[in-house]
């Protein structure tokens, strides 16, 4: 029985084998009746040459920022080059959830494309509602009890919804995970970092 | 002379085909870096994997080596459907009231577990699937043990399993690709889980020529 199975599996793998190589072959003639339709090298070279421009031509100009946020990192880039590399944090990945309640948060820093939509110095920062959830307290009526004129250092720059490149407290955890989604810069740095960018900026974040 | 000259002809009429190719490449990224946020470039050519957004190259990986099985891709843009992995990374719930508590312990302790995502906890074994049929294994160039005997599990299964799998999708009338790309460390494999996000428009680059 086990010999009889053993010749079926080889068989089958024999037909699959046989399969992969006829698709090999047929797709080798198509190349060679689609080679006949192509154009010139020199034709060929022209067009990517082009290609390659018009692509280059998307790349922001002069300043603009790029965050790893796997390796907690925060280049300032002039046009191809690092201008400046610096250790960062970023978010945490965590999730809390409201108790007794449906909201859901999740402190991931946002990927993609943004831009520095304001530049404050010596920032406020207005805690939002799960700041107060987080550390097992109901989110105040008053405004005044939000406010916190100490945890984004001395400069901030905003790219949206609420999320920030500002300073901290906690240095020693520059360069790991444990923000909720802002991006926590050290002091000496968060300077450089705040002059070099214009508002508008470009910032990318992966 | 006559080998010479047949030498030339044929010579050329690859670098034509490459560049083909390459034009097909072009034209796919120039569409994507107009409208996507971010996108991936497999270049199975380069041995590269460039995470890119309006052109720049936001980050850059090599590849150890790749192998395919199946119907080859074209240098078209396709989208990461899914992430599968034996061991998924779990995302840590905070519990109200013990972050205070829980961030002075992490000032305090330097070799610390903060209970957060990071890097290192992606994994190194996991496959991607796009659309259209098409799937990628990656793992990482290893010399620790057990990651070692995954990859020879891995080899096993590619000989055994895909001729059984060409066959099933031959008989469905559904033609598959299969790539399987070995990163040359383990922080490059985790690197590229992390990088990718669902629905990431990816162009694999995939020389007929190679």
């Amino acid at each position: 029985m086990l010999i009889f199975l053993a010749g079926i599996v080889i068989c089958l793998e024999i037909v699959g084998y046989g399969l992969e190589i006829f698709s090999l072959s047929r797709r080798s003639r198509e190349d060679l009746v689609a080679s006949k339709a192509r154009k010139s090298l020199k034709e060929v070279q022209e067009a990517n040459a082009l290609l390659v421009n018009r692509i280059k031509s998307l790349s922001p100009k002069g300043i603009y920022i790029v965050i790893d946020t796997a390796e907690n990192r925060l280049y300032v880039m002039n046009g191809p080059n690092v201008a400046k590399e610096v250790v960062v944090s970023c978010g945490s990945g965590d999730i809390l959830q409201e108790p007794g309640g449906a909201r859901k948060w999740i402190f991931d820093t946002p990927r993609g494309e943004f831009s520095v939509s304001s530049k404050l110095v010596n920032p406020t920062w207005i805690k939002p509602d799960w700041a107060f959830i987080e550390e097992g307290e109901k989110p105040p009526q008053d405004y005044n009890k939000r406010i916190d004129n100490d945890s984004l250092g001395e400069y901030a720059l905003g790219f949206g919804d609420g999320y920030f490149i500002h300073g901290t407290l906690y240095t020693r955890l520059l360069g790991r995970n444990v923000t909720h989604g802002c991006v926590r810069v050290g002091d000496k740095d968060l300077k450089e970092v705040f002059q070099a960018v214009m508002m508008g900026a470009k910032i990318f974040i992966f | 002379m006559m080998m010479l000259g047949f030498f030339a002809i044929a010579l050329k009429a690859q670098n034509a085909s490459v560049g083909d190719e390459q034009n097909k490449l072009l034209e796919n990224e120039l569409t994507l870096a107009r409208k996507a946020a971010s996108y991936v470039i497999i270049n199975l050519q380069d041995k590269s994997i460039s995470l890119k957004a309006k052109g720049i190259v936001l980050r850059k990986w090599g590849i150890q080596s790749s192998k395919s099985w199946g119907r080859p891709v074209g240098p078209a843009p396709y989208k990461m459907t899914k992430k599968s992995a034996l061991s998924q990374p779990k995302r840590p719930d905070i519990t109200p009231g013990q972050e205070e508590k829980k961030t002075k312990d992490k000032e305090k302790k330097e070799a610390f577990n903060l209970g957060v995502l990071e890097l290192k906890d992606m994994p190194i074994h996991y496959d991607l699937s796009f659309d259209e049929n098409i799937y990628i294994s990656v793992r990482p160039k290893t010399k620790r043990f057990w990651p070692s005997l995954m990859n020879i599990g891995k080899t096993i299964s590619w000989f055994a399993y895909l001729p059984m799998k060409t066959i099933w999708h031959v008989l469905k009338k559904k033609p598959f690709t299969e790539i399987e790309i070995v990163m040359k460390n383990e922080k490059d494999a985790q690197g590229v889980y992390w990088s990718f996000l669902d629905g990431q428009s990816t162009i694999i680059y995939q020389p007929k020529t190679n």
